[in-house]
């Protein structure tokens, strides 16, 4: 049998280490025990996903039932013009987002985001057919909307690759300075025709500034302990 | 399948005073599911457990229930399925989700050479579960052809339940006219980086009873009194250690069975909590004036007036007209709400410590030892729970934290004061 020579407890003779102070078991006369099983099993028992079905049945009611108040009163009472189309389509695009991944859990997240993409452009279309004004989409929405989506697509394939919560946060805090650049300029293209910056670029400084901040305190490990532990939920 | 009108004639339980906060306070981080478990001497025989659980659940009618949920309160209604028990996984006391293991609000699990027993906290406290682990023990061990009788707690699974063991005792004895007041100071909470998603640490701490006895009785104090002025001092050194200004009371929640001063037979709900502390505002503490200060709180509470006053608040809050009428989703909110800002707020642990547990000559052979643990709670990420069985005294400490500050203080002072320290781990 092994002691730990820091706790002075005596371990399991299956520990390669001290569970109170992770001390690495080192006894040559008593070598830790690799065959014997260890006091606890190694498999973890995750919590089931049975509840998403409900939910998402929830979701699907949450978006028929009004879809279809809205359509039969569009038709019932107010005949000119469709705007039905505008609920239908935003609960429809809620439904994309939501409701499918909840229905179908095994699909990859990328699948959704380019299925989410889509219909917030298919929706952004919709409205400049039924609307007064067109041209906008191709010239704004279009370049708007996948600036955004391209975000969120870095974003969560960091996340996917477990980096650190402040250096997400880092890059994270350049994805909305990018988005407010894009916009301005986009609106700025087919408004004026000219490029003259100006409010993305206080939201970009302020996004840097706050994405320097994030670095500084990643690359502290004094500081990310303290902050560890003064953040924790 | 049941009809509608087997369902509605299906025998049912309200929920006794203790019980009415466990459903409304559950959520995955908090899962208000305490385990007990028996390392054998030999092997687990799947099968035979499985035949032993069978034959035992008929005796334990409020074990065999599914938790309903009425237009104002919570209910259990018998549960005529057939529990299956399963291999043991790395993180016990998950919660309970109620539409799953057939509606049981219990599991029964074996690895290599332990038995265990997760009970959701609603269906009874720890002598209530103790009393059903060991009927399930002596029940295998019967079936393995070691005949064991129905004595020290072992319930005879041959004999009809009785209504007593169903009692609410809370309404029984809650007749105290004074309403002890709930409020106390807040106390410190330990903060720590989170351990990986529904994982919970466990540290077990094997001790000799005698030596650890020996121990408490130099203090001057009781075992109970002891662990607790341990983890008081563990917890006090952590929050120095941590460095923040603002330096808040350490107190740690102690249930007290009840049944040592009312008696009763029921095997569901029957405890009380008292939280002994320090304040560490008013200057350095040495252990032995924590175990003072333990030993005369536990001495000035711990009597029959203190916690019937202490009952008695929590049964007219139950009983209050307006309480009553509340719908249940309104109450479940509300009782969360509470009892995460304010019940887990006024102490920075729990210790429960279940006592010597006691068995027939005939099974105890058969037991190497005893264990108890906690499930997780919101606020207070390290609880403890300790029960003994002849000469071997089991600490188990479950974490939701990845640092091992506070079991590493409270297992060193303990080998300080000389007594011997065995730990196993599920931390790799």
């Amino acid at each position: 049998m092994s002691y730990c020579v820091n706790c002075g407890v005596e371990l399991d003779r299956t520990a390669k280490r001290c569970a109170l102070c992770a001390t690495e078991v080192v006894n040559p006369r008593s070598p830790v025990d690799t065959r014997s099983p260890r006091p606890f099993p190694g498999y973890v028992d995750r919590l089931g996903a049975a509840d998403s079905r409900f939910s998402a049945l929830f979701i699907v009611m949450m978006w028929a039932l009004p879809s279809a108040i809205c359509v039969a009163v569009n038709l019932l009472f107010h005949s000119s013009g469709f705007w039905a189309a505008y609920p239908v389509g935003a609960l429809g695009l809620v439904f994309l987002c939501a409701g499918l991944p909840a229905l179908f859990r095994r699909v990859s997240v990328y699948v959704f985001l380019l299925i989410g993409t889509c219909g917030a452009l298919a929706y952004l279309y919709l409205i400049e057919l039924l609307g007064p004004t067109h041209g906008w989409w191709a010239a704004v929405a279009l370049p708007i909307t996948l600036a955004a989506s391209a975000s969120v697509f870095v974003l969560v394939a960091l996340g996917k690759r477990k980096v650190r919560p402040l250096y997400l946060c880092c890059i994270g805090m350049l994805a909305p300075a990018a988005v407010s650049v894009a916009v301005e300029t986009t609106c700025l293209l087919y408004i004026t025709g000219a490029v003259t910056l100006r409010w993305s670029v206080i939201v970009t400084v302020v996004c840097l500034s706050i994405s320097l901040l994030c670095l500084a305190i990643g690359r502290n490990s004094r500081a990310m302990a303290k902050l560890q532990r003064r953040m924790h939920i | 399948m049941k009809t509608n009108e087997t369902r509605v004639n299906a025998p049912w339980l309200r929920l006794d005073n203790a019980a009415k906060l466990y459903p409304a306070i559950q959520k995955k981080g908090w899962s208000s599911v305490f385990r007990l478990s028996a390392r054998m001497r030999e092997k687990v025989d799947p099968s035979l457990l499985q035949k032993a659980l069978e034959q035992t659940l008929p005796r334990f009618p409020g074990f065999a229930v599914r938790m309903r949920r009425g237009v104002f309160w919570y209910y259990l209604e018998h549960n005529a399925g057939t529990p299956l028990v399963r291999p043991e996984a790395a993180n016990p006391c998950r919660r309970m989700r109620w539409h799953e293991n057939g509606g049981f609000l219990f599991r029964v699990s074996y690895y290599e050479r332990r038995i265990a027993l997760e009970v959701f906290h609603a269906l009874c406290d720890g002598t209530g579960g103790m009393a059903f682990l060991k009927t399930l023990l002596a029940r295998y061990q019967t079936l393995k052809g070691n005949a064991v009788p129905a004595a020290d707690g072992v319930f005879d699974v041959e004999q009809a339940p009785r209504p007593e063991e169903l009692e609410d005792a809370y309404a029984r004895y809650a007749t105290s006219s004074v309403r002890q007041s709930r409020r106390e100071p807040k106390a410190y909470q330990v903060r720590g980086r989170r351990a990986p998603k529904n994982m919970l640490h466990i540290i077990v701490g094997e001790l000799d009873t005698v030596k650890a006895l020996a121990a408490a009785r130099g203090f001057g104090v009781t075992l109970t009194e002891y662990l607790v002025a341990v983890l008081i001092r563990a917890l006090y050194l952590q929050q120095k250690s941590a460095g923040k200004r603002g330096i808040k009371p350490v107190k740690v929640s102690v249930p007290v069975n009840l049944r040592r001063f009312f008696p009763t037979e029921s095997v569901r709900n029957f405890s009380q909590y008292v939280n002994p502390g320090i304040d560490p505002n008013y200057g350095d503490y040495s252990f032995e004036e924590i175990a003072e200060q333990v030993h005369h709180f536990m001495r000035m509470n711990v009597n029959a007036k203190f916690l019937n006053a202490r009952m008695a608040v929590n049964v007219a809050s139950e009983r209050n007209p307006l309480t009553r009428v509340m719908p249940l989703f309104i109450k479940k909110a509300v009782l969360a709400l509470i009892f995460r800002r304010v019940g887990e707020a006024l102490f920075t642990s729990t210790l429960t410590n279940l006592g010597a547990v006691r068995v027939p000559a005939q099974l105890a052979g058969h037991v190497e030892r005893f264990e108890a643990m906690l499930g997780p709670s919101y606020k207070n990420p390290v609880n403890c729970a300790a029960v003994s069985f002849e000469n071997r005294l089991a600490v188990s400490f479950a974490s939701t934290i990845c640092e091992t500050e506070v079991e590493r203080l409270f297992f060193t002072q303990i080998v300080k004061h000389g007594v011997p320290v065995k730990i196993e781990s599920n931390r790799t």
